[in-house]
Order: structure tokens, then sequence, then C-alpha cells
């Protein structure tokens, strides 16, 4: 008689199952050997994937593999005539990884039945050639406090607290700056460095939590796969379901109390007792500290067909504001991502999804429009905030506008496994990014106070139209080639429109205009495509003791259409405001390459224990955005340049000149370049505990930043005002530690600990880092590049003049004299700033840049430097049938952070300048939550958060008196304090990982 | 209240004990008291050269022979402060004053989970009497409130100093995560008494300011190692 022989845990170490790394992107492998009772193996046995039709055949030497499953749990049977099935029970697969089994049969005169083993999940990946942190689908549940994916990504080694998802000091993108770590979803790549703040934050946020199968976090080393990153990779994969229908909701509800530390808003010192509630303010308060605060996901996943499954899901939520603003809620937000799997035979797979995102962001009228909320560049009467030290804190709401935003994403994957050995995946995707304005005031009004010197309402004219989209087209090819040698190839091509329109009237008489695209907005405009291109290989070899992962990966920018090098355009007269702008001619661009090989070793030291290391080259091109972007300014109205007393069409916005420091793109660039070292160590040295010990040292080049330009123009003269040109000037470099110790699930208890010790040092320097003088020289006076001043027509569009022959050989001379002077301070080497003229490159013939070095000493990076951050998680969860009741279906988390402050200059009674570190700033969260269950197949729990549960608040001042005296509020003696109190007590407390303590009261349902 | 604050966060540390086998002492509970003498280290000595009694209560479980759980409660003070002597230079004069009416102490409120190892199946003593040495580890949260008043301030302008104006009282508060090793013998009087002698070293990840016109640097993280006695009274199974 059949019977269920059930073998729980110990099988482990018998049946030495393990993953190793695998090559697949989005999807794991299955490989191992079926043998008999005395280890001889069983040519012919039948593996399946229970449930599915995917399995394989064992081969003369009992070997068999089973390519491109999907992540997650399965049960695998091993059966052959003649023996007892054997089936292996909680197998887990992940993406990029190989999952080892070994099956032994019992012949069927051995009366056993069929045996069932529920296997454990090795705590090591011993043959993992780089820093790999990935957590599935359980994980994610049983981290509850991690209400997002990003707050679950924060919780791995190596990723930074800040709520910016660094990893080992990267960059997270903004308009001087690229985003250096890769998203990608089902393999699509989301992170394009193509402006518009594709921060990480964001895009991993565009999946709720509820959507995902597994994370990956690469923390800087990556296969050749991976490119146009330097950070490293997150990688999601979304759920899917065919199997049977599930489903979630979830509400959780924030109790009021005040977000922020110090005093209510309108009680605060920051108003210096001006605010008048009797009169003219009364009834103006807002009550935004007793609002409640909402989030709601809901998923739904399942069968339509036997072959086809489907999920959706999404999320939304209405967070109580921080700060009074327009509505005193959070705008309206939306997040939602679905898929459809459709597998019509075994060897084939389509899936077919998509997410989208939209923000409703309310435009506060400042610079950094994006943002929607307060900023240091908020202006007067832009928003209500505590922006303009308090004076905008009685406004109505926000006279700007609203600034909405999407991000959508729709793929296809094909998945196609030509044979046992060999499969193939096509992506195709669509991606598109909008953020527009509405309701924008057509004109902007000027600044007015009222009695007290509180802002009043104003319209403020500011507009931004800015649309990226992508699309892709990626295909690899995996083949095991035999059994210790798995390749790889593929390719992937971008195609990028960008377009970029924003206009900011601060006052009735200043406005600002930044564009990225051709033309401009009265003539028209259209977007920029660049193209880019990569191929890669990959080979995974594994010896006896050694595993060797090569690659290597090629990467082409095509800018496309561009404006050149448009670092000195707009320093010449006849180039320099956004109407003579149109005669700068449209120029194909130079391409950019890059190359970067990678090896990664891995020793495996014993089947618990492991030592890898890693090299490899990561390139990146410039954010996109910087390539082609576009400044203008101006203070006064427009020119009526042909004097018949009408602004014609071509004369709109004619007195929009570049401003002093303005940002213009550049072509003329090389993609960053990183060079990553790492050494690892992990260690499962009893049970389920592990610890990991892995250091690395990034060094980066070439990395973005500006440089002043000037001309020094023998028509008009050396121009007195610069602007910034993105240039590959800065250096910086990353070293430190990751250090993690964890016990896996077991016995109702998991931990973990991640440890991190990180220098990041960065500086500007070497040649031509400092600034770049134009100086052109007869040669380039005569030739027909060269112009004095403008003329104009009779609808008023100003044009280069070229001069007459006469100016022509004057200035011909003049420009000699001035090249001779600038060619004497560099073959003199003369001194400037921390530099010295350098001799001069060509820019076109008889156009020089005559630059000035910078050769400063690296200093710790006040952005990146967090030197210590480490984060405690603690678990604790029962089984439903737990014999102390009250305890059973418990899950209670306990989650610690902390990390040092950034780093800031401090200059002593006596000695020279010391670099320290702001305080270090903690804080403790918790959850309880408990489960009822509701019939067979569904279950209702409910949950209660404590975020800062200590009430923690950290104070970071710095400064000569913090240090020497303790003081972090105002001296003795200070006027105001004593009269009013802590005037900047509602920022001094900021910035750390704690905000006040709140109360999150939830509830969800499964089924 | 901070003590019921932290009280709970613990509990889930009770299911930690690995169990090595049966013996008549498994499962045992009792409870303790304890007096210590602690002093700081490093970097909070130069604060609290002197450092302070230790007072606290602890739960024991007894989950075998050979590991025993304890989940503590200790209370320290710290008076006197190092702070209270020292002077400062006032860059007016150049001269140093102290400042007489100053008051530096600090005070400590820990609950944590201790797992005692006792070699070879010591534990088995509480039937038999005499002595079990031990190894301990512990984890748990430290809250701590670091004090200091009546300090005269040094950044006064001019060039004569007034001893009337005085730096605002400050305090340095926070609750931190730590960790404990530890060493100890534990002497089973009867079968329902024992006596344990243990010296136990903490560090903290807990900081202080810095007050270095009087020569303290920041402390990150603290130091401490007390020791002292405990009686523990274990009930019958």
């Amino acid at each position: 008689m059949r019977y269920k022989l059930r073998l729980a845990y110990v099988l482990l170490a018998l049946f030495g199952f393990w993953p190793s790394e695998g090559m697949a992107g989005t999807v794991g492998k299955i490989n191992g050997t079926v043998k008999d009772a005395s280890g001889e193996s069983l040519p012919g046995a039948n593996v399946l994937i229970k449930g599915t039709q995917r399995g394989a055949t064992a081969d003369s030497e009992g070997y068999f593999l089973i390519l491109s499953v999907e992540p997650g749990l399965y049960e695998l049977e091993a059966s052959l005539v003649g023996y007892n099935a054997e089936i292996l029970q909680n197998i887990a697969v992940r993406a990029d990884l190989t999952t080892t089994v070994e099956f032994r049969l019992q012949e069927a005169a051995v009366e056993l039945g069929e045996l069932v083993v529920v296997a454990e999940r090795p705590p090591v990946e011993v043959d993992k050639t780089v820093t790999r942190y990935v957590v599935g689908i359980e994980d994610v549940e049983n981290v509850p406090l991690a209400r997002s994916t990003a707050e679950v990504i924060m919780l791995q080694p190596g990723v930074s607290l800040d709520g910016n998802l660094r990893i080992r000091a990267s960059r997270v993108g903004g308009r001087r700056g690229n985003n250096e770590v890769m998203v990608e979803i089902d393999g699509i790549r989301l992170a394009n460095n193509d402006g518009l703040d594709n921060v990480t934050m964001s895009q991993v946020n565009s999946v709720s939590r509820g959507a995902i199968q597994e994370v990956s976090v690469y923390n800087g080393g990556m296969n050749a796969e991976y490119g146009n990153a330097q950070g490293g990779v997150i990688s999601l994969v979304s759920r899917e379901n065919k199997d049977r229908y599930s489903g979630l909701g979830e509400y959780r509800l924030t109790l009021p109390g005040r977000k922020h530390w110090g005093s209510n808003v309108y009680d605060s010192p920051l108003l210096e007792g001006r605010a008048d509630y009797s009169g003219i303010h009364s009834g103006k308060r807002t009550d935004y500290d007793k609002k409640l605060g909402h989030l709601f996901e809901a998923n739904i996943s399942g069968p339509i067909t036997p072959n086809i499954g489907f999920f959706t899901g999404g999320t939304t939520s209405r967070r109580a504001p921080v700060y009074p603003n327009p509505t005193d809620s959070e705008p309206k937000n939306f997040n939602s991502s679905a898929n459809i799997t459709y597998r019509p035979s075994g060897n084939m797979k389509f899936k077919a999804g998509g997410t989208w995102v939209y923000r409703d962001i309310f435009h506060d009228g400042g610079r950094d429009i994006n943002t929607g909320f307060e900023t240091a560049d908020t202006p007067a009467g832009g928003i209500r905030g505590i922006g303009q030290t308090g004076n905008n804190l009685f406004l109505s709401g926000n006279g700007a506008g609203k600034n909405p935003r999407t991000d959508q994403v729709v793929y296809g994957v094909l998945t196609h496994t030509l044979s046992s050995k060999t499969f193939y995946d096509v992506r195709i995707s669509y991606q598109r990014t909008a953020q527009d304005t509405s309701d924008v005031p057509a004109v902007t009004e000027d600044v007015t106070r009222d009695a007290q010197g509180f802002f009043v309402d104003r319209n403020i004219h500011a507009f931004q139209y800015a649309r990226r989209t992508r699309m892709l087209l990626k295909a690899d090819l995996s083949s095991q080639l035999h059994k210790g040698h798995f390749a790889k190839a593929g390719f992937e091509i971008i195609r990028y429109d960008i377009y970029q329109h924003e206009e900011l009237f601060e006052t009735s008489r200043n406005r600002e205009i930044r564009l990225v695209g051709k033309g401009d907005p009265i003539i028209g405009m259209e977007g920029f495509n660049p193209i880019t291109y990569a191929a890669y290989v990959q080979d995974k070899m594994e010896f006896e003791g050694l595993v060797v992962n090569l690659g290597f990966r090629a990467d082409l920018l095509d800018p496309g259409d561009s404006f050149g090098r448009a670092m000195d355009h707009p320093l010449w007269f006849h180039y320099n405001s956004l109407t003579r702008w149109r005669n700068v001619p449209i120029v194909d661009s130079p391409t950019q390459k890059a190359f970067s090989p990678r090896i990664g070793i891995s020793h495996p030291i014993t089947d618990r224990s492991f030592i890898r290391f890693f090299t490899g080259q990561f390139h990146q091109f410039f954010d996109m955005q910087n390539l082609y972007t576009r400044l203008f300014s101006a203070s006064g109205p427009d020119r009526d340049v042909d004097g018949d007393g009408v602004i014609e069409q071509n004369e709109i916005m004619n007195a929009l000149t570049y401003p002093l420091a303005a940002d213009f793109g550049n072509v003329d660039v090389k993609p960053e370049k990183t060079t990553q070292f790492e050494v690892g160590f992990e260690w499962n040295f009893a049970g389920p505990y592990v610890i990991a010990l892995t250091s690395f040292y990034k060094d980066q080049e070439g990395r973005q930043g500006d440089s002043d330009n000037y001309v020094h123009d023998p028509f008009r003269g050396k121009n007195s005002a610069y602007d910034h040109g993105q240039w590959n000037r800065r250096f910086s470099t990353s070293r430190g530690f990751e250090l993690s110790f964890s016990k896996k699930f077991k016995d109702m208890i998991a931990f973990n600990v991640a440890y991190n010790l990180n220098w990041a040092k960065s500086h500007q320097g070497g040649r031509r880092a400092q600034d770049w003088t134009y100086v052109a020289t007869g040669e380039f006076v005569k030739s027909d590049l060269y112009f004095a001043g403008v003329t104009f027509d009779n609808t008023g569009q100003e044009f280069p003049r070229a001069p007459t022959a006469e100016e022509r050989a004057s200035l011909a001379a003049l420009a000699d004299d001035i090249a001779r002077g600038y060619k004497k301070l560099a073959d003199d080497k003369v001194p400037k700033f921390s530099g010295f003229w350098e001799q001069p490159v060509v820019i076109v013939p008889g156009l020089y840049a005559f630059n000035v070095g910078s050769y400063s000493i690296p200093s710790l990076d006040g952005g990146l430097d967090r030197r210590n951050f480490a984060s405690i998680q603690l678990l604790f969860s029962s089984p439903p049938d737990y014999h102390i009741k009250p305890l059973a279906g418990l899950r209670a988390t306990l989650i610690w952070q902390m990390q040092t402050g950034s780093p800031w200059n401090y200059s002593p009674p006596i000695g020279p300048a010391q670099r320290r570190n702001r305080p270090v700033t903690t804080v403790t969260d918790v959850s309880a939550e408990k489960d009822f269950n509701i019939g067979e197949t569904a279950l209702a729990t409910a949950f209660v958060e404590v975020r800062n549960f200590f009430g923690q608040r950290d104070d970071l001042s710095t400064g000569f008196r913090t240090i020497q005296y303790g003081l972090s509020l105002p001296p003795p003696g200070d006027g105001k304090f004593d009269q009013f109190g802590d005037i900047a007590e509602l920022t001094r407390y900021n910035d750390g990982l704690g905000r006040p303590r709140s109360i999150v009261l939830g509830a969800r349902f499964k089924f | 209240m901070k003590y019921g604050k932290v009280s709970f966060l613990c509990l889930t540390l009770l299911f930690f004990i690995p169990g090595t086998g049966q013996s008549e002492v498994d499962g045992t509970w009792g409870m303790g008291v304890v007096a210590n003498y602690e002093v700081p280290l490093f970097a909070l000595n130069s604060w609290f050269p002197s450092g302070g009694i230790n007072v606290g209560a602890s739960i024991v479980n007894a989950k075998n022979a050979t590991w025993t759980f304890e989940l503590d409660g200790q209370y320290t003070k710290y008076n006197s402060g190092d702070l209270e002597k020292r002077s400062f230079l006032f860059g007016g004069d150049g001269q140093s004053y102290n400042s007489p009416n100053a008051n530096s102490e600090m005070v400590w409120a820990s609950l944590s989970a201790n797992f005692l190892y006792h070699f070879n199946r010591g534990g088995e003593k509480l039937e038999s009497g005499g002595g079990a040495p031990y190894l301990l580890i512990g984890a748990g949260f430290y809250h701590f409130k670091n004090k200091m008043s009546g300090l005269i301030y040094p950044g006064q302008s001019g060039t004569t100093i007034d001893p009337n104006v005085l730096l605002r009282p400050a305090e340095d508060v926070r609750t931190e995560p730590g960790v404990s090793l530890g060493f100890g013998i534990e002497y089973f009087a009867s079968q329902s008494v024992a006596i344990d002698i243990r010296g136990q070293y903490h560090i903290i990840w807990g900081e202080t300011r810095s007050m270095e016109a009087w020569g303290l640097e920041k402390a990150y993280p603290f130091h401490k190692f007390n020791g002292g006695a405990r009686i523990k009274f274990y009930f019958a199974n």
C-alpha cells in the first residue's frame, strides 16, 4: 500500500541541495542527478515539475537539466519504471541561480511507496561570484514593516538608509548627475538615464510590494548582461499566477499626530510672533496635524484558462502631510501593475505586462519643479508651507498650478526553450514618462505681503512639459553547453525620444526657460532621438573547486542630431539668446563607445562556505538630458528688434539670454567609468546561521561635472559671464566593508544584522577641469564660421552677421594677439585657482580652448559619505497551531537602523580644518500582526506598526559651538531665542531617520 | 514609561534558546536581584571615570543543564561626572575657569536577553549543589540620559568672563541596542538559591555630544563593564 514518508530538514546534507549562480536574468534553472540507493546513475529517469508540463530526462550519467524556470517554490517528482517515485517539495528557484538537487530512488521491490522530501533552502550559494541579495515573496511577507518595495531593498547590506537607495555610495541622478543604479522589471530596463529625475526610489516603488515575486540587489558587481550602470542593479520579477485564484486587500491607517519635530507650525517660533490669529489670519490655520493617513493596496491573480494566468494590482495613498500644503493631504497618486502569462506548450511562454504610475503633484513655482513640494528655492508666494522662513504659511493653496506625472511601461517577453540545453528570450517594451502642468496661470504677479510680512497668494507662471519615450528591443540566448559550462549572449537596442520645455516666470520681469529639443516653443520643437546599442557575452565555467564567470560587454551611444559641443555656443554674441540660437547648426553627433570586461571567481571551501573575487569595468553614458539641455533667462521685456512697434513672433523671447552659470548640453563627452574590485566570504557556520563579509573598492573617473566656459571674442571682448558645460571632470572613490550576520527562519525566529563601513571621496581634477576659455585665432576669424554681431530681417528674426573684409582683417590680427597672450599663459604655466593654464586643445581649426586644470586633493564627499550605517531586523513568527494560544499565528518584527551623519568641515581653535561627521541618527520600528483563518483558504490579519518606537529625536547641529560647547541651540544671550524660542526647531532635527513616533493600524485580507 | 516601552521587545527572545537534551533542571524558572559596580571604558570613561552603582532584577529560565536564559533589567547612575571638575580656556583673557555649580550625571536603564552557557552541563548543580562557571552573551536595548547643567558659557564676547552666563541645561537621551559578553560562576547553595558572581562587558550604540572646550570628545559607541553579585531564587518544577 502506498504511503507517504515525509522527511523534514535532515535530508539537506544528504541530498546536497543548493542553488548556484546562473545567468538568466528573470528565470533560474534546475539541474541534478537521479541515482539509485547505491549511488548508481539512473539514465532515462523522468523528472517533472509537478503541476506543469516542464521536465527532463536523465542522461547516461543520470544528469538532468530544466532551463528557464520562473522564481518560486516547486515540487519535483522523479520516476522510473521499477522504482518508487520520489517527490522533493519546497524546491526554491531564484532568478539567475541554478538549483541543484539529487534524487535517490528506491527499487519498487522495497515497499516504501512514494517518498516525499521537504527540502530546505540552503543558507549560502557557494558558487556566487558577485555580491547579490535575493528577497523572495515569502521573505517580503515576513517583513511587514517594509511597506514598499523600496523599504524591502533598504534592509539589504550595502544599500543606504537615507531614502535614496544608494548602493556603496552610488549617485541617484538629478539634473547634474547620473542615476548609477539600474532598475529592471522582468528583464526590462526602467532606469534610462535620460533625465527627468528617474531616481531609483520612484522606479522601484512603481511596482507595489504585493506585485513582486522576487527582488535581487546586485551591490556593484554585475554580469555583462547588465550595463549602462555603475552602482548596481535592482532586478524585480513580477508575480505570476495560473494555478489558482488568489488575492489580497490591505488598508493602513496612520493615526493623526504631528509628523515633524517642534511646535505646531502656526505657533512656531519661526514666525517670531508675527502671526495674528485674531484678525487677518484668523480662520487660515489648518488642522494639518490632525489628519489621518490612508494607504490601500489590492491585487488579484489566477488562471483564465489552464494555460493563461493573470495578475493585476495597485496601490494608492493619501498620507497626512508633514507640513501644511495646498490640500493638507497627499495629492492623488496611483501605482498599478498587471501581467498576463500564456504557456501554449511546455517549451514556450509569452508574458505581457505593464506598470502605470500617476502622481498629481502641486507645483511649488520654483526651479526644482519636479518635486512639487517645498524646496530650497520655493519662491515667495509659491506654495503653502514653511518655505521662505515661514512667510508662505498663510497662502490659501498654490498659485502655480499642478505638475502631474505619469510613468508607464508595457512590455512583452517571449521565452522559447529550443532544446533541453538551450533557450532564448526576446523582449520588447514601450515606456513613457510625461510630466505636465495644469491650471498654469498665464502671467506671474508680483510679490506682495500682508501687514505682518507674510506673503499673499499670487499667480506664478511655471510651466513644464517633459516627455521621455523609450522603445526597447532585447534578445538573449542561453545554453548549457555542457555540464560545467553555461554561456549566454545577447543584445539590446533602445531608441529614446527626449523632449522638455520648462518656463519659470518668477516675477513679472524675471523669466527662465529650459529646453531639451530641436527648435523652440515659438517656432515649434521636437525631441532628440539618441539610440543606445549593447551586446554582451557571458560564460560561466565550473571546475573542481572553482567557478569562473567571464563576461564582456560593448555599449554604444549614438546621440543622433544635436547642437554639438554646445559649451561655447551661447557665449558668442550671435548665438547668445533663445531666438539667436535658431541659427546654431544641428549636427550629426559623434558616437560614444565603451567596452567592459568582467570576471568573477568563486572558490567553494566547503558546501557551506566559499570565498569569491570580482573585478570589472562598468561604463555609463552621461544622463542624456545633459547632452542637449539649454537654459535661458531674462530680467526685462522682449526687444522690438526691427523697430516697428510690435513684438512679432520672431521677437518673442528674444530677451532671454544665457544666465550666469547656465547649463548647456555637450555631446563631446565620454562615458563615465567605474572599476570595481571586491572580495567576499560567506559561511554557514552552524544550523541556520550565516556570516558574510565583503570588502570592496570602487574607482570612478570621468564623472559628470560642470566647468566654467568663457569666450574671448575679438569683436566683443572677453565676456564676464560664463556658462556651465557638462564634462568628464570629476573623480571619486568608494571603499569599505559590508558585514552581515543572519539566522534564516527556523524555530519561529529569524534575524539579520547588516553593517556597512564606507568611505566615499570625490573631487574634480586633472586637465581641463576648472575652466575653459575659447579663443579664436586669425585663421578662425577668416573662416565662414566666424561672425561679428547680428543682423535682422523684417520679421525681427536675428541672424549672425558676417564681418566685412576690413573687419575680418583687423579682427584677425586682434585675434592672433589675444591668442598669443593666452599661449604665453600656458607656456609659462601661470597659476590659477588650484591649477595652472595648460596647453590648448583644438575645437575646430583656428578655434582653441585654453584650459585651467584643477588639482585639488580628494575629500570626503559630503553627500555620499555616511561612514557607518547598519540595520538589525528581528522577526518572530509562530505557526497557527502554536500551543500558547495567544501567540498562535502571531508575527512581530523589530527593525533598528542607524547611519552616521554626513561629513562637514570643522575648524578647531588650533590646528588645520578637520572633516567631522554629523551625529549618528537611529530609529527603531516595531510591528505586530495576528492572523485569523477564515475557512480553509482565506486569511485575515490585523496589524499595528509603531514607527520610531522610542521617539528618537536626533539633533544634527554642526558648527564650532556645537563641537566646543555642545551647543545645538543658539548661545546664551541670543535675543530672538530668549524672546521667541528656537526659530530653527522645525528643521533642526529633520534629515535623520526618524520623524516623530507614528502609529499605523491596518487590516489585510488574503485568499 | 520607558521601562514599559522596552519591556515587550525582548519577549520574543525567549525562544532563542536551543535545546540540548533532558535533565531534571530543564524548564526551571527563577528570579534574581543584582548589585554591581559599573565602570565606563574608553571615551565614556573620560566623562565618568568613577562609574556608579548598578542594580537590577532578572527572570531566569534554566532551559537545560547547559543553557540558561535571563531577561535582565538593570539601572545605573553615574554621578559627579568629570565635567564638573574640568576647566575651560576663555579666549577673552587666555585664562582657565571652572564652573563651580556644574552638574554632570548619566542614568541608564536597560533590558536585555542573556544566554548563559554552563560548562560541562553545570546547570545540573541546581539539583546537586556546587559551583558552575559559565560564559554569557546578551543583547538588548539600553536607555540612557546624559545630563549636564551649570556650565559657564566659554564663548562669551569681551575680555572678562561673566560667571552668570551659563549654558542652558542639556540632555543627550537615546535608546539604543547593545550587546554584552560576560563570564561568571553560579554557586548553587541549595535547590532554590544560587549566588552568581559575574563580570559583564557591554557595547552600546549610543553617543554623547562633544564638549571639547572642556577636553571631552564625543563618546561613540559606549563601552562599559560591570561586575558584582546576584542572588537567584529558583522555583520548584
